[in-house]
């Protein structure tokens, strides 16, 4: 067997300069969160390893996170990842089609079995034996669940293979799932956000090159290097949150001074992400910095919880009530019924003691008589 | 009832027992204070109504004010909840924890007794052979107790987010995936907010009542610590036994 190329041969052959590849294992070291010291490993990572296949799995979604990985303008991580990690299988952007490409696949996987790392884009529909989504003649689970056998690691990209999105809201007709609740016996690594950043993506990736192993996770399966802290708390505009000083509606005076947008319905308080840190389009910006509250796409099942511009979600009952309308609800009917309570036993005190001056009086008036 | 636990002062008509300890309301006025604060900078929090006139963020600090008052009193309100749940075994009779029988038949019949009391407006004049709390009150605080309990885990699960790996991330992280994400958490701590809320506007007008009208001395008892029974009154054991006219 031809012995495999590593990650710095494929990226020389399709290119790219020595000094470009440095750049990006800098960038990618510095985005682990990792010392800087760390450089010299994850350069001689990738210099000596051969690069791990990855295959792309698209289910139920729609597409976006391939979009953000492929538009990412820094030019090194889309060549990187398209060229460098061997994407062998991505439906988005090969050239093969219909039968061809369904035996690059299998091919693919038999040869690396053990080896590869899986990249799934989607959710899955489960319902009526998972009709609902089919690739290459079978169902999204079973094909799935046939791919994940040899995968080192499986890595769910966006938010529809995390946690469910779009995909997954109620009232979920075709009962779709994340991909950690189909595959429970492999590793799995979520990597929420509807998109999820390039940066991120590539740099779980690199990772999993360099160590051998998945970064550390959270208790929801996130790297926590990339979700381990609220966009809140790395937020710019945070002074004016702290200080009181709200955009009360989208064009105010405050939302052309750039304060803080908590009551246009930010979730930037209750989401984990890492947009206020590595932002989008090369560093651009992201969507606090143009004026737009962040809407919690990283988090669990974030379209059930409407309407998304309120920083508290409303209870998922849709039509029925909301937390606040709950709570209230609750407080009056006990304040309804108290005031009731006291109302009666007033009324039925006074009419006791009536009756009983009643009864006094008669019993006066028989005397009397 | 035990009588070396009584304490009987008799003038005019009644009797007076000692039943609250100075540790009992003490924290019960520390409870009302601490539930106030947070109530009120909760609000703030949730919907922050008031805005420096400021025209820079700098030197304002009303949110962040709020935030740490908010922060401050739970830490009050947790200890004391804690030392309380403490004194529920370490106190006098009149704490009564070992009253807390929910498999015991007894229990539910009394409690339902006294439900009925209060809703039909009988107020027979058998009284419950309780100083302390009716099984009835004791149900409800456990309940309550356990509403603060949740709050608190949920509240310092988030106050945990700001340092990731902290003393309370690492204590109370774990509330965050149980719940499935940081929304659901704030979601919940706002909706027990408003159960408590429901609780203290029954609290609060029924200690009234029962001081005004029915002078049982409800309310002054958490100053005092005397509560007030009719004289020559007897204690009823299993009083929904009895034959009413
Ligand atoms: C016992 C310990 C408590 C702790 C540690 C705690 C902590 C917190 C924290 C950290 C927040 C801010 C959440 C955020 O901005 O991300 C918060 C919000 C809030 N708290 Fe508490 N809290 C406690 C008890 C209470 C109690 C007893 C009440 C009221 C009865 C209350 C009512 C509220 C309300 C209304 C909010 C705003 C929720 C929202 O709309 O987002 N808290 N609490
Ligand atoms: S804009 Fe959102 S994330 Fe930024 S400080 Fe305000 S509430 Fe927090
Ligand atoms: S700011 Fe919030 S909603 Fe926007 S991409 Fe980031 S996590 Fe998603």
């Amino acid at each position: 067997m031809q012995k495999q190329e590593t990650f710095y041969e494929a990226v020389r052959r399709n290119g790219i300069s020595r000094r470009d590849f440095l750049r990006f294992c800098f960038l990618t070291t510095a985005y682990l969160g990792l010392e800087s010291s760390m450089v010299s490993k994850v350069v001689r990572a990738l210099e000596s390893k051969p690069r791990p296949p990855v295959f792309w799995l698209n289910f139920a979604a729609c597409t976006c996170c391939t979009e953000s990985l492929v538009r990412s303008s820094r030019p090194l991580i889309s060549d990187v990842l398209l060229t460098a990690i061997s994407l062998d299988y991505m439906e988005t952007i090969q050239v093969a089609a219909g039968h061809q490409a369904e035996e690059i696949v299998w091919e693919g996987m038999k040869k690396n079995f053990g080896n590869y790392i899986l990249a799934v884009e989607g959710s899955v529909p489960t319902k009526d034996g998972g009709v609902y989504c089919t690739v290459g003649g079978m169902t999204a689970i079973e094909y799935l669940k046939k791919a994940a056998q040899g995968a080192k690691a499986i890595i769910s990209v966006g938010s529809c293979s995390s946690f469910g999105c779009v995909t997954t809201a109620y009232p979920n007709p075709t009962g779709a799932k994340p991909i950690y609740k189909i595959i429970t016996d492999k590793p799995v690594v979520n990597i929420p956000g509807c998109p999820p950043i390039a940066e991120v993506i590539v740099g779980t990736i690199v990772h999993l090159i360099t160590f051998d192993s998945l970064p550390e996770l959270d208790s929801l399966k996130r790297p926590k290097v990339f979700y381990g802290q609220r966009i809140h708390d790395k937020c710019y505009r945070r002074a004016f949150f702290d200080a009181g000083m709200f955009v009360e509606k989208f064009d105010d005076e405050g939302a052309r001074k750039g304060w803080c947008l908590y009551k246009v319905g930010c979730r930037g308080p209750v989401t984990y992400n890492a947009c206020s840190i590595v932002k989008w389009n090369e560093g651009t910006s992201f969507p606090i910095q143009s004026g737009h509250p962040c809407l919690g796409c990283s988090e669990p099942d974030y379209w059930d919880k409407t309407p998304l511009y309120q920083h508290v979600a409303d209870v998922p009952l849709p039509g029925f009530a909301t937390a606040d309308e709950i709570g209230k609800g609750f407080a009056i009917g006990v304040a309804v019924a108290t005031g009731a309570h006291l109302v009666a036993s007033i009324v039925k005190k006074a009419t006791q003691k009536a009756k009983k001056a009643e009864v006094g009086e008669e019993k006066k008036q028989q005397k009397e008589e | 009832m035990q009588a070396n636990q009584i304490y009987r002062v008799e003038s005019e008509c009644v009797t007076r027992y000692y039943v609250w300890d100075a540790v009992v309301r003490v924290s019960h006025w520390i409870n009302v204070i601490a539930v106030g604060v947070l109530i009120f900078t909760g609000f703030y929090i949730s919907t922050p109504f008031y805005r420096p006139t400021a025209d820079e963020p700098f030197g304002a600090t009303v949110m962040a004010t709020m935030k740490n008052l908010h922060f401050l009193f739970a830490i009050i309100f947790t200890l004391n909840g804690l030392f309380r749940a403490y004194w529920f075994f370490a106190g006098n009779t009149y704490r009564q924890w070992f009253r807390f029988h929910i498999w015991k038949a007894d229990f539910w019949k009394e409690a339902w007794w006294k439900l009925k009391d209060y809703i039909t407006l009988r107020y027979t004049d058998y009284e419950l052979h309780t100083l302390g709390h009716n099984t009835l009150a004791t149900l409800t605080y456990v309940i309550l107790f356990l509403a603060a309990s949740v709050q608190g885990l949920t509240g310092f699960a988030m106050a945990g987010k700001i340092n990731p790996g902290g003393f309370f991330d690492t204590l109370f992280g774990w509330v965050i995936p149980l719940f499935g994400g940081e929304a659901n958490v704030r979601m919940i701590h706002k909706i027990i907010m408003w159960g408590i809320i429901g609780f203290m506007i029954h609290h609060i007008s029924f200690v009234i009542y029962l001081e005004v009208f029915r002078e049982k001395g409800m309310l002054s008892s958490m100053i005092t610590g005397l509560k007030t029974r009719p004289f020559g009154w007897e204690p009823v054991e299993k009083p929904w036994e009895k034959k009413e006219k």
